[in-house]
C-alpha cells in the first residue's frame, strides 16, 4: 500500500510539477483522493482472504457477538493505513513542493478523523462487497456516495489549516468530520452482523 | 390489471395531464427566467419521489431485517428501481434548468449535487443487486445499504450545503418567487408525480413476483423431468 501511495504521489508530480503549476490550492483535494484511493485498494484486501479460504465461519465460532469481528477489522484497517498516511503524507508534501504551515496537532487531528469515518464505512461495506462477484470493483461505488461528508470535511478542514484561503474555520469542519464519525462508526459496528450471516 | 390498478393508472394519466397544463400553459412565466423556469415543477416533482422512494428503501429494509419476508425485499427492490429512475429525471432536468438559468450544463450546487450523490448511491445499492445471486443474502445487503445510505442523505445535503456557502457562488440560483398559479401548477405536479410513483411500484412489484413464479415453475419442471428421466 505504501509503495501504492509513492506511486499516486509520483504520477502527481509527473503530471503537475512538470508543468510548473503551483499545486497549493489544489494541495489538500489531491492529498485526500490520494488516501481514499489507496485505503480503498486496503480495504478491499481485509475481506477477500475471509472470501477466498472461507474463514469466516471460523472467526463467528468467536465466543463474542459479530460486531467484534468488525471492530477487529476496523482496528487493522486503521492501523495499516495510518502507516501509510505516516509515510506517504509528509512525502506528498516534500515531492509536490508545498510548504507545511499548519500546526501539527489539529492537522493531525483532522487526518485521524478523516481516515476514521472512512475506514469504518468501508470496513462494513468491503464485507459486504467481498460476498458478491466483482466484489473489488463494487467497493469504490459502494464507498464513495457514503463517504461524502468525510471528503467534503477533511479537504476543507486541510485546506483552511494550510492556509489556503476561503475554506472557512478548520473548527467547524473538524466538528462536522466527528460528527460523521460517531455516526458511522455507530451505525456499521450495529448493522454488521446482518452482512456476514451465512 | 385489477380494477384498482386500472382506476388508479386513470387517475395517473388525468393527474399528469393536469399537471401539463398547469405548468406549461395556466402557470404564469416568471419574472426572471422566464419560460424556462417552468421545468422546475417536474424537476421538484421528480426529485421528491426520488427522495420519497429511497425513505420506502430505508423503511423496507428495516422491515426486511426485522422479519425476514421477502415481500419486503421487493419492495425494496421496485422502489430502488423507480426511485433511481425518478432520481435521473431530476438530475437531467436540474442541469438544463442550470443550463438554462445560469449557462453551465453543470453546477457544484448543494441540491443538484446532493441529487447526483443520491443517484449514485442508487446505482450502487442497484449494481450490488446485480452481482449477488442468492435471494436472502441479497435481501440483506440491500436493506443494510439502503439503511447506511438514507442515514447519510441528510448529512451529505448538509456538508454540500456548507462546502457551497464557504465559496459563495458567483451565479446565485435563481430566485423563484411563487404566486399562486405557480404554487397550484407546483402542488398538482407532485401530486401527479408521487401518484405515478405509487403506480410504478407496485406494477414493478408485480413483475418480480410474476418473475418469480416463473423461476419456481421451471424449476419444478425441471426436477419433474429428471425424475422422469430416471
Amino acid at each position: 500500500m505504501i509503495i501504492f501511495a509513492l506511486v499516486v504521489t509520483t504520477v502527481l508530480g509527473f503530471g503537475c510539477r512538470g508543468a510548473g503549476v503551483d499545486l497549493g490550492p489544489v494541495f489538500p483535494g489531491l492529498m485526500w483522493v490520494s488516501i481514499y484511493f489507496v485505503g480503498l485498494f486496503g480495504l478491499g484486501r481485509s475481506f477477500s482472504a475471509e472470501k477466498s479460504q472461507d474463514t469466516l465461519a471460523g472467526l463467528r465460532l468467536v465466543p463474542a457477538d459479530a460486531s467484534f469481528i468488525f471492530l477487529a477489522k476496523l482496528a487493522a484497517n486503521l492501523i495499516f493505513l495510518g502507516l501509510v498516511e505516516v509515510v506517504a503524507v509528509p512525502l506528498m508534501f516534500v515531492m509536490l513542493g508545498v510548504p507545511f504551515r499548519a500546526p501539527l496537532g489539529p492537522f493531525a487531528a483532522v487526518v485521524v478523523l478523516g481516515t476514521v469515518g472512512f475506514c469504518s464505512v468501508g470496513t462494513l461495506l468491503a464485507a459486504l462487497a467481498a460476498h458478491t462477484r466483482a466484489g473489488e470493483m463494487l467497493l469504490p461505488l459502494l464507498v464513495f456516495p457514503i463517504i461524502v461528508p468525510a471528503v467534503i470535511g477533511a479537504v476543507q478542514a486541510t485546506s483552511a489549516l494550510l492556509g489556503g484561503a476561503g475554506a472557512g474555520g478548520w473548527t467547524r469542519w473538524v466538528g462536522l468530520l466527528a460528527a460523521y464519525d460517531v455516526l458511522f462508526v455507530v451505525v456499521p459496528w450495529l448493522v454488521f452482523e446482518y452482512i456476514i450471516e451465512p | 390489471m385489477t380494477r384498482g390498478r386500472s382506476a388508479l393508472a386513470w387517475l395517473v394519466f388525468a393527474g399528469v395531464l393536469a399537471a401539463l397544463f398547469l405548468g406549461l400553459v395556466y402557470a404564469p412565466p416568471d419574472a426572471v427566467l422566464g419560460e424556462t423556469q417552468r421545468i422546475l415543477y417536474f424537476h421538484v416533482a421528480s426529485a421528491w419521489n426520488g427522495l420519497l422512494a429511497f425513505l420506502v428503501v430505508f423503511v423496507g429494509g428495516i422491515a426486511y431485517l426485522a422479519t425476514g419476508r421477502l415481500d419486503w425485499d421487493r419492495l425494496n427492490l421496485a422502489s430502488a428501481e423507480v426511485g433511481e429512475l425518478f432520481t435521473t429525471v431530476a438530475v437531467v432536468t436540474g442541469s438544463i434548468w442550470a443550463r438554462s438559468a445560469w449557462g453551465v450544463w453543470w453546477e457544484w450546487e448543494p441540491r443538484l449535487t446532493s441529487a447526483f450523490v443520491l443517484w449514485l448511491m442508487y446505482a450502487a445499492l442497484l449494481l450490488t443487486r446485480r452481482l449477488v445471486e442468492e435471494p436472502g443474502r441479497r435481501a440483506r445487503y440491500t436493506a443494510v445499504f439502503g439503511l447506511v445510505a438514507f442515514i447519510d442523505v441528510p448529512v451529505v445535503f448538509m456538508s454540500i450545503r456548507w462546502w457551497r456557502s464557504v465559496h459563495p457562488v458567483v451565479i446565485q440560483a435563481g430566485q423563484i418567487n411563487l404566486e399562486p398559479p405557480m404554487v397550484l401548477a407546483l402542488v398538482t405536479a407532485v401530486l401527479a408525480f408521487t401518484l405515478l410513483y405509487v403506480l410504478l411500484l407496485g406494477m414493478r412489484m408485480r413483475l418480480d413476483a410474476l418473475e418469480t413464479r416463473v423461476a419456481e415453475l421451471k424449476r419444478l419442471w425441471r426436477e419433474r423431468r429428471e425424475g422422469e428421466l430416471r
